[in-house]
């Protein structure tokens, strides 16, 4: 019996056990069948462009100015509007002394380049409004649609599209009304202290684009206009008066873009309800600020093998790869829903470029998995599945729950064409 | 009462052990597991058992052999196994280690010229991780995970009468094959960023198995001189249908969410057909000092039908056993031990790739008795070590060393002390 303690060590001994989880055995077992992708061309893909989008800078610090006549999709415009107030150090001024008005002057601050041509001057008007804009109160978004009619001219702001040019820039504007301004400062009075007196006698600025320019820029949306003036005594300083639309989540000072397409003949019709489709042009597109999105009808697979699931589906966008007018293309893309009419309604994933591919093979991948399994799987729903493919952005609700999609279809200029039918890949499990 | 508590704490030790990691190789992902190659009470002399038979070992694979035991003492026996085996293929490499404990065998004296055994063993063993990861049809820029699990094995439970008749001995093992078989797959495409996406199935086929299987054996020794002595022995059971339960269930998984149970099939009630199978060997005593033996085992593995489909991929198999054994028999410990060697090659049941996975293996061991007042009791030590399979056309090549414990006591039953 004293072999048991002996016996019992090595039990244990022996059943300090290990298995390396191992690739091999690769070679002899069936490992081609169990997973599948199966490729659907996404037929009913069409370009459409959206009705009506917010250009309000409510929630962006940026605006777009500029014009680019593109090849593709026709010429577009981005102008922008804002109204400026006094900022309350401006009442503070003693103008008993002998003070001499100098100059009026708008800086334009961070101006960047976002799209088109580099090597010509840009020319950028300042006008006057002739009415200050109405607003429903309820619903701030001004839209690319509806315009203002400009008043006079008081400015021209020139920029040459270098970067060393574009930290600040300054718009002179005329001497004439500057010292009226001077002079509405200098008297001081109700005007000053009453905002909204004030923004009715000032009505507001737009910034338009020369015909003739070839690029956007992408600009602080904090405008700021000072009346430069200084003591007649020699050699004083100068001094200034700073109007700003700062602290613009007050929803009185309003800053807003309109965006004016001229689309090229392909697509002159294109509209939410009236899709072109891909078939007809060869091609699609996705652009800001004119509102171009890609409308897929995507095909309804449902899979009736019990042995069959399906683990992930994809969208693919193929780009055309050749761009020859300085017009990015979009880092990512985002895919939303809409409804029947076109209307979009919910984001539902990103997509990026598929790092697996070479460059020739490009292509943006969105995985919808989820979205697609319910819709197929878990709440069979025969309903068609229209999804937009548009730039990063988010979709908010309107008046009457109307959703319309914001973000960089008001302050990038990016642009994909489509160059092949988009795809829908479906990864199938066959689990026996 | 120390005997009976020792006797039940070794046969609780053996039973947990048999709860233990199963062995780690692919190749035993097929049918009923990897079939024992080198078992039974003779494994440092390559496992031969027909023609075994002595009055130390209680050799379960023969119930002929039973009428060799010693005819006043009850029997016990327990085999344990550990084994390291280092599996590789031309591109990759790994090791497992397992212990097992390999059966629990009792015997005894039931009538003048009947013997029994009863025990426990073990028949075919499963045990398999294997994570591939693949190209997805359709698309050759995916992939995706293959994880291959499996564990279980049969057991066999047995019940053993052994009759001498004249010189012939004949014997019968009832036994109850039991086990369950399960093989687990978890499938998982992997996202561009090379990270398993959110959604992945895992299945689970678990098949329990059981039934009756007989077999039977017998051996006769002949005296062919006065220190010498040829025995020869067989065992054979018939093709049995066992009976089976087959439960397939599949999972869909996601990080997000609790497994979510996709498809659970009615189970499946069917048959698995266990094929014929003969050990025909000889073995040959000298001078009390010397034996060797040999061994031919075959199975008719081809028939081998799982719910009435015939897996293709079997063949018969099988195995060719020698050993010797030398006993000194001297007056010194080491000189009453008894010392083993053997070998043995198998053609196995498994072809893949229109390959036999193979087996040949090389045996020594030892055998050490102890006496006590009342008992007897042999510790066997043996080492196996050995190649399955082969690198060549895609395979894999195992090479294995295996140690096997064996302890083997026998009490003093049926008599009292003589009172002056």
């Amino acid at each position: 019996m004293r072999i048991f303690p002996l016996l019992i060590v090595a039990f244990f001994f022996l059943c300090a056990c290990e298995n390396e989880i191992t690739e091999i055995g690769k070679r002899f077992e069936d490992n081609t069948r169990f997973v599948e992708v199966k490729r659907f061309e996404i037929e009913e893909s069409s370009t459409i462009r959206l009705d009506s989008f917010p250009t309000s800078a409510v929630y962006d610090t940026t605006m777009v100015i500029g014009k680019v006549n593109d090849l593709t999709s026709g010429t577009t415009t981005s102008s922008s509007y804002f109204e400026l107030h006094p900022s309350s150090t401006s009442y503070a001024i003693d103008f008993s002394e002998n003070f001499v008005y100098d100059s009026l002057t708008l800086v334009v601050s961070n101006a960047k380049v976002i799209a088109g041509d580099t090597t010509e001057m840009q020319r950028f008007y300042l006008y006057r409004l002739k009415e200050v804009p109405r607003f429903n109160e309820q619903w701030p978004y001004f839209n690319n649609i509806d315009t203002v009619p400009l008043g006079e001219r008081v400015g021209t702001l020139q920029m040459f599209p270098q970067k060393e040019h574009l930290t600040s820039t300054y718009c002179k504007l005329s001497d004439e009304w500057g010292m009226e301004l001077y002079g509405l400062f200098a008297r001081g009075g109700s005007m000053l202290v009453d905002t909204w007196a004030f923004l009715e006698y000032f009505k507001g600025f737009a910034l338009v684009p020369d015909e003739n320019n070839s690029a956007f820029f992408s600009v602080k949306s904090s405008f700021e206009l000072r009346c430069y003036y200084h003591r007649s005594s020699q050699g004083s300083s100068p001094l200034y008066i700073s109007m700003s639309n700062r602290g613009n989540s007050d929803l009185s000072f309003f800053t807003f873009s309109h965006h004016k397409h001229v689309p090229k003949p392909d697509l002159k019709d294109a509209t939410e309800k009236n899709p072109i489709l891909f078939t007809m042009l060869n091609y699609g597109v996705i652009q800001g600020l004119n509102g171009y999105m890609m409308k897929l009808n995507v095909p309804y697979i449902q899979e009736n093998s019990l042995y069959r699931t399906i683990v992930k589906a994809q969208i693919a966008i193929k780009p055309r790869l050749e761009n020859y007018e300085n017009i990015p293309e979009p880092e990512n893309l985002y895919l939303y829903t809409c409804d029947e009419f076109g209307s979009p309604q919910e984001l539902i994933a990103s997509g990026l470029s598929d790092p697996t591919m070479q460059p020739e093979n490009k292509r943006f991948i969105f995985d919808i998995t989820d979205f697609y399994k319910y819709r197929v799987q878990k709440k069979p729903d025969a309903r068609p599945i229209n999804l937009l493919v548009g730039l990063p952005g988010f979709t908010i609700a309107g008046i009457d729950q109307i959703r319309f999609i914001g973000g960089n279809v008001n302050t990038r200029f990016d642009r994909m064409i489509v160059r092949e039918i988009p795809e829908l890949y479906i990864h199938y499990i066959q689990f026996k | 009462m120390k005997k009976i508590i020792s006797v039940l704490l070794t046969s609780f030790l053996a039973v947990a052990a048999t709860a233990q990691n199963n062995v780690g190789t692919p190749y035993s992902k097929y049918g009923i597991g990897l079939l024992p190659e080198n078992y039974g009470a003779y494994v440092g002399m390559g496992g031969v058992s027909a023609a075994m038979r002595d009055r130390h070992n209680i050799n379960y694979l023969n119930p002929a052999s039973y009428t060799a035991l010693d005819s006043f003492r009850f029997y016990f026996q327990a085999g344990y196994a550990g084994e390291h085996v280092n599996i590789s293929s031309y591109y990759a490499r790994a090791t497992y280690s397992v212990a097992q404990t390999a059966s629990i065998n009792m015997g005894f004296r039931l009538a003048k010229k009947l013997f029994a055994s009863f025990g426990f063993n073990e028949r075919s063993d499963i045990g398999y991780d294997m994570r591939f990861t693949n190209q997805v049809a359709g698309d050759p820029y995916s992939f995706f995970y293959q994880l291959i699990e499996g564990e279980g094995g049969l057991n066999d439970a047995y019940f053993g009468l052994g009759y001498q008749w004249g010189k012939l001995s004949i014997g019968v093992n009832a036994s109850y094959i039991f086990g369950k078989v399960e093989d687990r797959q978890t499938l998982q495409p992997i996202s561009l960023a090379g990270n398993p996406i959110n959604y992945y199935v895992k299945t689970r086929t678990q098949n329990h198995i059981h039934d009756v299987l007989f077999t039977f054996g017998a051996q006769y020794p002949v005296r062919v001189s006065e220190s010498s002595l040829l025995t020869l022995g067989g065992t054979y059971n018939f093709g049995t249908y066992l009976s089976g339960k087959r439960v397939f269930e599949a999972y869909e998984l996601t990080t997000s969410e609790k497994d979510t149970l996709i498809l659970r099939e009615v189970p499946d009630h069917g048959k698995i057909f266990y094929p014929a199978r003969f050990t025909l060997g000889g073995s040959y005593e000298w001078n009390y000092r010397w034996m060797i033996s040999g061994d031919y085992t075959f199975q008719e593995m081809k028939k081998y039908k799982e719910f009435g489909e015939v897996t293709d991929m079997f063949t018969n198999y099988h195995k060719l056993a020698i050993g010797g054994a030398y006993t000194p028999n001297g007056r010194y410990w080491w000189q009453r031990n008894r010392y083993m060697a053997g070998s043995y090659f198998t053609k196995s049941h498994i072809n893949l790739l229109e390959h036999n996975i193979n087996t040949f293996g090389v045996t020594l061991g030892v055998q050490i008795p102890f006496y006590y007042a009342n008992q007897e009791l042999m510790l066997g030590v043996a080492a196996d070590a050995g190649v399955r399979g082969r690198q060549a056309a895609g395979l894999m090549m195992e090479q294995f060393a295996k140690i096997r414990l064996t302890i083997a006591f026998k009490e003093r039953w049926f008599m009292k002390p003589k009172i002056f």
